[in-house]
């Protein structure tokens, strides 16, 4: 038998994360997605087809949108640069396209609940209340560059680089203790 | 604090962006035939106007793209590229 011996950026924070559903009662849970598989996919408009065929999910050409096949989400971050969350196994091989898996570069925040985005509002200048489900966005929350996906029904999830991931974290609890 | 508008992530922050100088500063076409003072001009000499600047940005902490804006460096304007 093999011993998972991985450590995520947030692991040791789960009981913290975990007081913050009980506090807001239920208004708002925090909880890390760790090891979720993520690609880089750089893919020029002629090779578009190629990649999603390849990928098994079309890839968002209108900015800041996503699009959900099973479970893969592909999320627009620029006009040539998408990023695909989930699925399992290595990185497919591309041809005349690129693909990087950049698991380990962020980690995911997951935030639910009715309170969610007044939380995020204490540090992100974009209105997060008028963006639905299936957005994406590229930006700066308490000076840490994320990126931001919203999920339904009422999932936000916070990519975040496993550098700046402990940072963050602090700056969520603490501004829990401010709402 | 100043609201550049991405053209492909639409209006943001301006300390997302990256401030690249005047844009339309076209390299020169022979760089080996200019005196030092034509290479010391097309290096740091800029317009500076008192109003409307042609200007790049970059998208730092979003899609990381290169685009041009207007700004009036008065009032802080910002608009597209005319």
């Amino acid at each position: 038998m093999t011993v998972d011996q991985r450590r995520s950026p947030l692991g040791g924070l789960a009981e913290e994360f975990a007081q913050i559903a009980v506090r807001t009662g239920g208004r708002l849970r925090i909880a890390e997605q760790p090891y979720l598989r993520q690609l880089n996919v750089r893919a020029g408009a002629d090779a578009l087809a190629a990649a999603a065929a390849t990928l098994g999910l079309a890839l968002p050409t209108t900015p800041n949108t996503v699009i959900r096949t099973g479970d893969l989400t592909a999320l627009w971050l620029g006009p040539d640069d998408w990023l695909v969350l989930g699925g399992q196994g290595p990185e497919p091989t591309p041809v005349g396209w690129g693909v990087v898996d950049v698991s380990a570069q962020r980690t995911a925040i997951v935030l639910s609940g009715p309170a969610a985005v007044g939380l995020l509002a204490h540090g992100c200048a974009l209105d997060l209340e008028r963006m639905g489900s299936d957005w994406c966005a590229q930006t700066m929350l308490a000076r840490a560059n994320v990126v931001l996906s919203g999920f339904p029904p009422d999932e936000i999830r916070v990519l975040v680089r496993a550098s700046f991931a402990s940072y963050l974290a602090s700056w969520l609890l603490d501004a829990v203790m401010a709402m | 604090m100043m609201i550049i508008t991405c053209p492909w992530c639409g209006p943001r922050n301006e300390t997302e962006f990256h401030y690249g100088g005047e844009a339309g500063v076209a390299y020169p076409a022979d760089p080996g035939v200019l005196s030092d003072e034509e290479w010391g001009r097309f290096l740091f000499v800029r317009s500076n106007p008192k109003g409307v600047l042609h200007e790049r940005w970059s998208h730092n902490a979003g899609c990381r793209r290169w685009f041009s804006v207007h700004r009036d460096t008065v009032t802080h304007e910002v608009g597209p590229a005319r």
